[in-house]
């Protein structure tokens, strides 16, 4: 009974992983017998693969062309994979060994990235890296007092404006952008309020802190004391002003720069090519307004730094050439070309603080400004749980569900949705 | 209770009668199959009981090419002369062996504790870098346990058939007979065994793709593999029925998300089911209508949002319906609205909009599989209840209905567990949104598949994902069951009554 | 009898308005895409309704364009993996519900069980499993795995399939038998033959699910850009970065998948109703 169906599953079975048993125990049950062999014979082929964004690949190729150059020691056969760097986290850790061995990433996924073991420590020229980059961007690469990635870029949102719209002293503060009257059909300052990392905003500006004061422990969040009451009142008002769109995403945003129904909109370098071309000679940056509070005082918009950071994959065959490449990717050079080419903002201090090469670039200038209010995007996993309690928070504002009445109760509730445990 | 004494029932005594009836049903039902449970138990053990005695048995009274089978496989065959089919019995046995030294034994050992080393770092002197000391990965190790145990299943079918053969094999040779050729046992799989031959790559596919790594999934459940604890960096390891807890009885963000999501989900899924259902045949019957023109031509328009791929129509929908998609601009332009409309933003329209959406799918699906059966019912019905004075609504409800229900009860229950687990409509339309404070990873309109989905994804939850999957099959399985039941038990009540 | 006559004129009115009414709302959302597919101007949200100017860059682009999306290389993709795929399928489904309908064994009633169990779990639970399976026989991110993702499960699906063999009368076959014939050779000639309705009906099926499956198609591809699919790319065109410049791209390329499956939908119906309702009603 059963012979063909038995016998020929177990022996498909069989045959099968006795082929696939070799690869099997490479990275499954024998523990700590196969550690990585880390060569730097000279003369040998170093096989890397290298992750970036469908739109950096032909940057990053020149680049690699350039590294092999210089590295005339090894011979290099570099390949190329798209994985954008919002989606890295979620590709290297489906299988560690398959993936790249550098890869670029977003700062925000650096804690579980490292947590789960898809990072190689970096210790190879340490102090240098992190003598060469600003502070910031290696507390955004660091993970426990050790350094995991390479910086590469900053990232953080401010505002464009319409110059034939608004004028420069218009954009020191929100309620001189708003009171300005432009016509009905133009919005004067677009914003997305129902994402935490444009709505945290209001909230650094008075002074709340998301998990404490290093943006590390899980258990702190002070959005419901009496500045963040502040905070939400003012959003409050924003959203009852008819010159206020409270649900621009970019797509809203470019439109409303294309046809001239928006003044001024708080987003990022991603979209300063595309707004640019939209206002041609009226385009204009600068960091987020001021705003005043209903205790009188005035304060400045704060806002949440992300960094674009380059990782060596923990599995890889070859961590002395990988940590190279991911160096290389990320020196003074490299960061210029980004620069240049996709208006990238440099974490190099030489850089970063050079003013003048900066303001060639109006979107990155305006980055600059805006960095020194920001605070370093938490990459605990905890900060998991922020995301969703502030899109909530923010439909809330937009539809009229949180009034100054229950404003401090609905506080209450975000900040303790923030700070919930599973069990 | 007669028939009479309900007719004669005011509705509001009807309403309570009718709940108390199905409630009775659902319990009988599920009385019915626990019973039924230790019977099933003990027939199964009988079977198995019967197989393992027979076997020995067979050793015992066996002569001594038999008994040699059971330690090499195929002698019996082979030295009777069936050579071929011998050797086969016999490199099975061959590689499987090889296979549990090389790897298998240490697979599944490797079940005990799921790893216990983690990666840590060294530092290397001679390159000036840490290096990686790789640790366990507790997830392959569950996964190639779970592999190694299904061979180990495997190869002891081999083993019986193996005996049975070499059994068979002594009985024809006793009787003086002419063993089959291996040419003839071929043959054989082309006639009467011909379902082994039609069954075995169907059988290989779904063990390989949907037993195995549900099995994996299932024992996943029983893990604390959570966002705190994924391999490679970290290890996990077995905690029972902790993630049950969690999940059901813990006053824990986890749980307060999801029994709401459950009771959303089965609201849903009466909703999505029901009305599509009823709208459907409603559909049909306008242009089954005698005296409606062009019946193709409606047919067909209907049909047309059917052929277009779901994601499609669901994302043009979702943009649709944005706050500053078309309609809202529309609404606008046409000066009926001040402030967009919050479709898909507000909790309460998004699980109206997501339901509506729905029927825009679902309707066509059963317009088209209820026109047919509509054609079939008997014209006279119509004509008797008409001269008897039926209102059109009496003559839907006690005719049409109960003639289509009869025939497509099986797909109703299919539609409702398929909306139990409607993936698409939910994730692709509102992706579980809008974002609520109350929940855990998770908005208003997330059913409990697209938060399992989220869970994976998002969180990497997997152990409470896969938990939400075993509840998800609960719940389908009661369902099902109550429901066959019912049918069954509705036609007997006919005849009592 | 007048005003009956009447009435009856009235209700076919009523009947007609509704039913155009519904047509509009079942029509529009396809219009609207397809008006969308034609439009000049860049940008999903538009503070109008119609079109300003039209013309068939977007589709033109869709084709030429490889620098973000490689829209041909990926159609041709999936119509590769779709058409393995619903071969194989075909096979497996019409196997084992032939098998299940007309064969007796020991162990039928549990299988059909077991099939029905194993249908209720939520699928997409286990596919990190299925990525690991894959890539121990050496083939993940490849299309043969993606093919075999698809099809490789489908001997579950044979419910619909069975209910229609079930409805075939088995005078046929035993007429066969008498002649002398084997079950192989009932089933390739004379069951098989006999069939077309379900097989156009599996084969439509299965045909179409690589069109639109989006979860499996990436957790297998990866980084593998070159073999994504279709439905891979088009969701990727509405993400948070490309929507704003590839909106009117994504609507032409769902205009364009959509094409054939609606053809081949429509043309195909009536085998789908006999599928469904195992053949006992005609559509």
């Amino acid at each position: 009974m059963k012979k063909l169906i038995a016998s020929a599953l177990s022996l498909t079975l069989a045959l099968s992983l006795l082929v696939g048993c070799g690869k099997m125990d490479d990275n499954g049950s024998s523990a700590g017998s196969s550690s990585p062999s880390p060569s730097s014979k000279s003369g040998e082929t170093i096989s890397l693969k290298v992750w970036g964004a469908q739109e950096d690949q032909e940057m990053l190729k020149d680049m690699v062309e350039k590294f092999k150059e210089t590295h005339k020691d090894n011979t290099y056969d570099i390949t190329f994979g798209v994985v954008s760097e919002s989606e890295a986290k979620d590709e290297v850790l489906k299988d560690v060994s398959e993936a790249a061995d550098v890869f670029a990433l977003a700062s925000d996924q650096i804690a579980e990235l490292q947590s789960a073991g898809g990072l190689y420590r970096v210790t190879k020229n340490k102090e240098e890296i992190i003598a060469n980059n600003t502070e910031a961007s290696i507390e955004a690469a660091t993970v426990d007092g050790e350094l995991y990635a390479y910086p590469s870029s900053s990232d953080t949102y401010f505002m464009f404006y319409d110059k034939s719209k608004l004028s420069e002293e218009d954009v020191e503060s929100l309620d001189t952008i708003l009171a300005k009257d432009l016509g009905d059909d133009v919005i004067n300052f677009g914003f997305d309020i129902a994402n935490g990392w444009y709505q945290s905003s209001f909230f650094f500006a008075t002074g709340c802190k998301l998990f404490g004061d290093h943006g590390t422990d899980p258990t702190h969040c002070d959005f419901n004391n009496e500045k963040g009451v502040l905070a939400g009142e003012y959003m409050i008002d924003l959203v009852n002003n008819k010159k206020f769109a409270g649900n621009y995403k970019d797509d809203q945003i470019k439109s409303g720069f294309e046809t001239g129904t928006l003044a001024a909109a708080v987003t990022g370098t991603w979209n300063a090519a595309d707004i640019q071309g939209y206002l041609g000679d009226n385009y204009a940056a600068t960091k987020l307004p001021t705003i005043k509070l209903s205790d009188g005082s005035t304060v400045q918009m704060g806002g949440m730094a992300n960094f674009k950071l380059y990782g060596v994959n923990a599995q890889t065959k070859h961590p002395v050439e990988a940590m190279e490449l991911a160096e290389w990717l990320t020196n003074k050079d490299n960061q210029r070309v980004r620069f240049a080419m996709r208006s990238f903002a440099p974490t190099n201090r030489e850089l970063a603080n050079d003013a003048e090469a900066l303001s060639a670039d109006i979107a990155v200038s305006a980055l600059a400004k805006q960095a020194v209010f920001s605070t370093v995007q938490t990459s605990i996993p905890q900060v998991g749980n922020f995301w969703d309690p502030a899109e909530a928070f923010g439909n809330g504002l937009l539809d009229g569900s949180i009034t100054k009445d229950n404003l401090k109760e609905k506080l209450d509730t975000f900040v303790e949705a923030v700070l919930a445990t599973l069990s | 209770m007669s028939q009479i004494d309900y007719l004669m029932m005011p509705w509001y005594k009807k309403i309570p009668y009718r709940i108390y009836i199905g409630i009775k049903g659902i319990v009988l039902g599920l009385i019915a199959f626990i019973i039924a449970i230790p019977k099933r138990t003990v027939k199964i053990c009988k079977t198995i009981g019967g197989g393992v005695l027979s076997y020995f048995r067979a050793f015992r009274y066996g002569d001594i090419k038999t008994k040699l089978s059971f330690i090499i496989m195929g002698a019996s065959n082979a030295l009777r002369g069936q050579i071929i089919k011998g050797i086969l019995f016999l490199i099975g046995e061959i590689a499987f062996i090889i296979y549990m030294v090389k790897v298998g034994v240490s697979q599944i050992l490797g079940l005990r504790h799921l790893g216990l080393v983690e990666q840590g770092w060294t530092f290397d002197e001679e390159l000036g870098i840490d290096i990686l000391a790789e640790g366990d990965n507790s997830m392959l190790i569950l996964l190639y346990g779970v592999f190694a145990m299904f061979i180990v299943i495997g190869f002891i079918l081999l083993y019986i058939s193996n005996i049975r053969a070499a059994v068979t094999a002594e009985e024809i040779e006793a009787s003086g007979k002419k063993l089959p050729t291996f040419a003839k046992d071929i043959k054989d799989y082309f006639d009467g065994k011909f379902y082994k031959t039609l069954l075995t790559m169907p059988i290989i596919g779904v063990l390989m793709f949907t037993i195995i790594p549900l099995v994996y999934m299932i024992l996943i459940a029983f893990t604390n593999y959570d966002n705190m604890h994924q391999p490679p960096g970290k290890l996990f390891t077995w905690i029972g029925f902790g993630n049950f807890k969690t999940m059901l009885v813990s006053n824990g963000l986890i749980s307060s998300t999801f029994w709401p999501i459950l009771g959303w989900t089965l609201i849903w899924a009466v909703f999505a089911t029901g009305l599509n259902y009823i709208l459907g045949i409603l559909l049909a019957m306008m242009i089954n209508k005698k005296g409606i023109k062009y019946k193709p031509l409606w047919r067909t328009i209907f049909i047309t949002s059917m052929a277009i791929p779901q994601f499609v129509s669901l994302l043009v929908m979702k943009n649709m319906l944005n706050a500053e998609g078309p309609i809202n601009v529309l609404l606008k332009n046409w000066g009926l609205i001040e402030r967009s409309l919050p479709f898909l933003t507000d909790g309460n329209w998004a699980r109206v909009v997501v339901i509506v959406v729905n029927l825009w799918i679902g309707i066509p699906y059963s317009m088209l599989i209820t026109s047919g059966i509509l054609m079939n019912i008997p014209d006279y019905l119509y004509e008797s209840a008409k001269i008897d004075g039926a209102s059109p609504v009496r003559m839907f409800r006690h005719i049409t209905l109960p003639y289509v229900l009869f025939v497509t009860t099986p797909y109703l229950i299919t539609q409702f567990i398929g909306n139990i687990n409607n993936f698409n409509v939910i994730y692709f339309l509102t992706g579980g949104g809008p974002s609520t404070l109350e929940y855990y990873q998770a908005g208003k309109t997330d059913l409990l598949v697209t938060w399992l989905y989220k869970l994976t994804v998002n969180s990497k939850d997997y152990c409470y994902a896969s938990t939400i999957g075993i509840l998800v099959f609960v719940l389908s399985a009661v369902f099902s069951l109550i429901a066959f039941r019912r049918s069954s038990a509705y036609k007997n009540e006919e005849v009592f009554q | 009898m007048k005003s009956m006559k009447k009435s009856k004129r009235f209700n076919n009115g009523l009947v007609y308005t509704i039913l155009i009414v519904l047509s509009v709302i079942w029509i529009l959302p396809i219009l609207w895409i397809i008006m969308i597919s034609f439009r000049a101007e860049q940008g999903a949200f538009k503070p109008y309704f119609f079109p300003k100017a039209l013309s068939l860059d977007n589709y033109i682009r869709l084709f030429s364009d490889t620098q973000q999306f490689y829209f041909f290389r990926w159609f041709l993709n999936t119509l590769f993996v779709a058409i393995c795929s619903c071969i194989i399928s075909t096979f497996f489904t019409l196997s084992v519900s032939y098998v299940m309908s007309r064969l007796r064994f020991r162990l039928r009633k549990p299988f059909m069980n077991i099939a029905l169990i194993l249908g209720m779990f939520p699928g997409f639970m286990s596919m990190i499993a299925i990525y690991y399976i894959l890539k121990g026989f050496g083939i993940s991110q490849s299309l043969l795995a993606l093919i075999l993702v698809y099809s490789g499960a489908s001997g579950l699906g044979f419910y619909i399939a069975k209910g229609f063999f079930d409805t075939l009368p088995r005078a046929l076959d035993e007429a066969a038998y008498l002649d002398g014939a084997t079950k192989s050779q009932v089933f390739w000639k004379i069951t098989i033959p006999l069939s077309k309705p379900i097989i156009i009906y599996t084969v439509l099926t299965t045909f179409i699910a690589p069109w639109m499956d989006y979860i499996f198609a990436s957790v297998i591809m990866g980084d593998n850009y070159d073999n994504y699919t279709v439905a891979l790319g088009l969701f990727k065109m509405l993400e948070r970065e490309f929507i704003h410049q590839y909106f009117t791209q994504f609507a032409a390329g769902a205009v364009i998948i959509s094409i054939p499956i609606s053809i081949l939908f429509i043309s195909m119906q009536r085998f789908y109703v006999e599928g469904v309702t195992g053949g006992s009603v005609k559509g």
